[in-house]
C-alpha cells in the first residue's frame, strides 16, 4: 500500500506529536519523524505542515541565528496544539482500532461488510 | 555536511526555484512558507545519501499542499492549462465590474449590437480573403467579390452564434477577433478616406456640373474686354479658338440672351451675317425689362456696351525700345 496517501490524512496529529516534548526545526522534525518510522514522509510536506499548524495557532515559532549559515525556524507546540494533539490522538485511536478489527475479519467478509454499508434498505 | 555546504549555490537556486514556483501567493505566504527553507534544505542535503534535491516545483507543491494553500492552477506543464482558464477568469472579473457599477444596461445594450460585430467581422474577413485574391476594394465590385463578402458574413455570424466551430478553432478565433479589434480603426479610416475620395470625386461631377463655355479657375467668364497695345479699350474684337471656332464664353449658340445674374442680359452680336455672334468683345448687355418672355432681346432693346473694369490699361512696351534692348 501507498504509505504516503496514509500519511497525508494523519500528518498533522504526527508532526504534534514529533514535537509535544522538544521544539524543533523542520528538518529536526522530519528527523524525528522518519527515526520514529515514517520513513516516506516528504520533506516540503512537512515544512508544509508545521507552517500551517502555526497558522492555526497550534504551533508557536521562533528563529534562531546560527554561525556562518541561515537561520532556523524552531516550533514548539502550545496549549492550543496540545488540545488538538490529545483530540486526534483519540480519533485515531479509535479509527485504528476499527481498522484494525475490520482487516483482522478476514478478507471472505469484507465484500458482504462493504455492501451492508453501502445498502439503502 | 561539508560536501554539500561547499555548494551554497545549489541550494540558494533550489531554494529560489522553489519560491518561483510559489510565485502565486502573496510575498507573506511566500515567506511564511519557506522561511528556513535553506538552512533546512543544507541540512537535507548534508544527511541524503543521494545529494540531490529533486524538482523544485515538485517540492514547492508538497509545501503549499501540506501548508492549505490550494494547489497551483498550473504546476508547471500549465501554460496551457493557464491559458485555457483565462477567459474564464477574465468573464469573471467583468462579471463583477458589471455588477459593482451597475453597468447591466449597458452591457444588455451592446450585447444587441453583437450582430454587428459579427457582421462587421465578416467584412474584416472578406477583406483578408479578398486581399489575398487581389482584390482591395472596401466593397466587392465583381459577383465573385459579392459572393466571397457573403460567404464571409456568414462563416462570421455562424462563429458568433457559436456553430461551426470546432474546439481548435477557439485560439485562433479569439486571435483573429484581437486582430480584427486591432485593425478596426486603420480600416475604417481606409473605408472612410476612400469613400470622402470617390464621394469628391462624385460631388465634383454632380454639384459643380461641367460648364459649357469658357470658365477660369472654375467660373464662368462673362465678358471679354480687350486693349490694345497703346492700353486702349477695344470694341467688336472677333475671337476665334485654336480651332477656328468662334470663341463662345457660354457655348450658347444662339439669338437667345445670356443672364449670369438675372439682372443684366448679355445678348450677341447682330453685325455678323448669318449668326447670332456670340464671339465678338465685348458683349453688350441690355436691362432685365428688355427680355422678352422667350429670353430673346426685345425687338427695340437697346444694347450697350458695359461698363469695363478698366476705360484703358498701360500700354505695351515700345516695341523698338524691346528691341533694342
Amino acid at each position: 500500500m501507498d504509505t504516503t496517501q496514509l500519511l497525508k490524512g494523519v500528518l498533522d496529529v504526527a508532526v504534534l506529536a514529533a514535537v509535544q516534548h522538544e521544539d524543533g526545526y523542520g528538518y529536526d522534525i522530519v528527523r524525528r519523524l522518519r527515526g520514529a518510522g515514517l520513513g516516506d514522509v516528504g520533506e516540503a510536506s512537512v515544512y508544509g505542515t508545521l507552517r500551517r499548524l502555526y497558522g492555526a495557532g497550534a504551533l508557536t515559532s521562533y528563529v534562531v541565528p546560527s554561525d556562518g549559515g541561515p537561520h532556523r525556524k524552531y516550533y514548539g507546540i502550545n496549549e492550543e496544539g496540545r488540545k488538538m494533539l490529545d483530540e486526534q490522538r483519540v480519533s485515531w485511536t479509535a479509527f485504528a482500532n476499527t481498522m484494525t478489527g475490520l482487516l483482522a475479519t478476514g478478507t471472505t467478509e469484507k465484500p458482504a461488510a462493504v455492501k451492508t454499508i453501502g445498502a439503502r434498505a | 555536511m561539508n560536501t554539500l555546504t561547499a555548494e551554497p549555490e545549489a541550494i540558494t537556486r533550489f531554494a529560489a526555484a522553489v519560491r518561483a514556483a510559489l510565485s502565486d501567493l502573496s510575498a507573506e505566504e511566500i515567506d511564511e512558507l519557506t522561511d528556513g527553507l535553506e538552512a533546512d534544505l543544507i541540512e537535507a542535503a548534508s544527511e541524503s545519501a543521494t545529494p540531490e534535491m529533486g524538482d523544485p516545483n515538485h517540492y514547492a507543491n508538497e509545501l503549499r499542499q501540506a501548508a492549505g494553500y490550494p494547489a497551483r492552477a498550473t504546476p508547471t506543464r500549465g501554460v496551457r492549462a493557464r491559458i485555457r482558464a483565462f477567459p474564464g477568469e477574465i468573464r469573471a472579473e467583468w462579471q463583477a465590474i458589471v455588477e459593482r457599477f451597475g453597468l447591466g444596461r449597458f452591457v444588455d445594450f451592446f450585447a444587441a449590437l453583437r450582430p454587428v460585430w459579427w457582421v462587421f467581422r465578416g467584412w474584416a474577413l472578406y477583406l483578408l480573403v479578398a486581399g489575398l485574391v487581389g482584390l482591395w476594394n472596401a466593397l466587392p465590385a465583381t459577383f465573385v467579390g459579392w459572393i466571397i463578402l457573403a460567404g464571409a458574413v456568414v462563416v462570421s455570424v455562424q462563429f458568433g452564434r457559436g456553430r461551426w466551430l470546432a474546439r481548435w478553432m477557439r485560439v485562433p478565433l479569439v486571435l483573429g477577433n484581437i486582430l480584427v479589434i486591432v485593425a478596426a480603426p486603420f480600416l475604417a479610416s481606409w473605408v472612410v478616406t476612400a469613400t470622402n475620395m470617390s464621394a469628391a470625386r462624385a460631388s465634383y461631377v454632380e454639384e459643380s456640373p461641367w460648364i459649357p463655355g469658357v470658365t477660369m479657375n472654375g467660373q464662368q467668364v462673362t465678358n471679354i474686354f480687350a486693349y490694345d497695345e497703346n492700353g486702349a479699350l477695344l470694341e467688336n474684337v472677333q475671337l476665334f479658338d485654336q480651332d477656328g471656332t468662334p470663341l463662345d464664353l457660354f457655348g450658347s449658340d444662339g439669338p437667345g440672351a445670356y443672364s449670369f445674374d438675372n439682372l443684366t442680359y448679355l445678348v450677341p452680336n447682330t453685325d455678323v451675317p448669318g449668326r447670332a455672334a456670340w464671339n465678338v468683345y465685348p458683349l453688350s448687355v441690355i436691362d432685365e425689362g428688355d427680355v422678352t418672355k422667350e429670353g430673346l432681346p426685345a425687338s427695340d432693346a437697346n444694347p450697350r456696351v458695359p461698363k469695363a473694369p478698366f476705360t484703358s490699361v498701360r500700354p505695351l512696351a515700345a516695341r523698338d525700345a524691346v528691341v533694342s534692348e
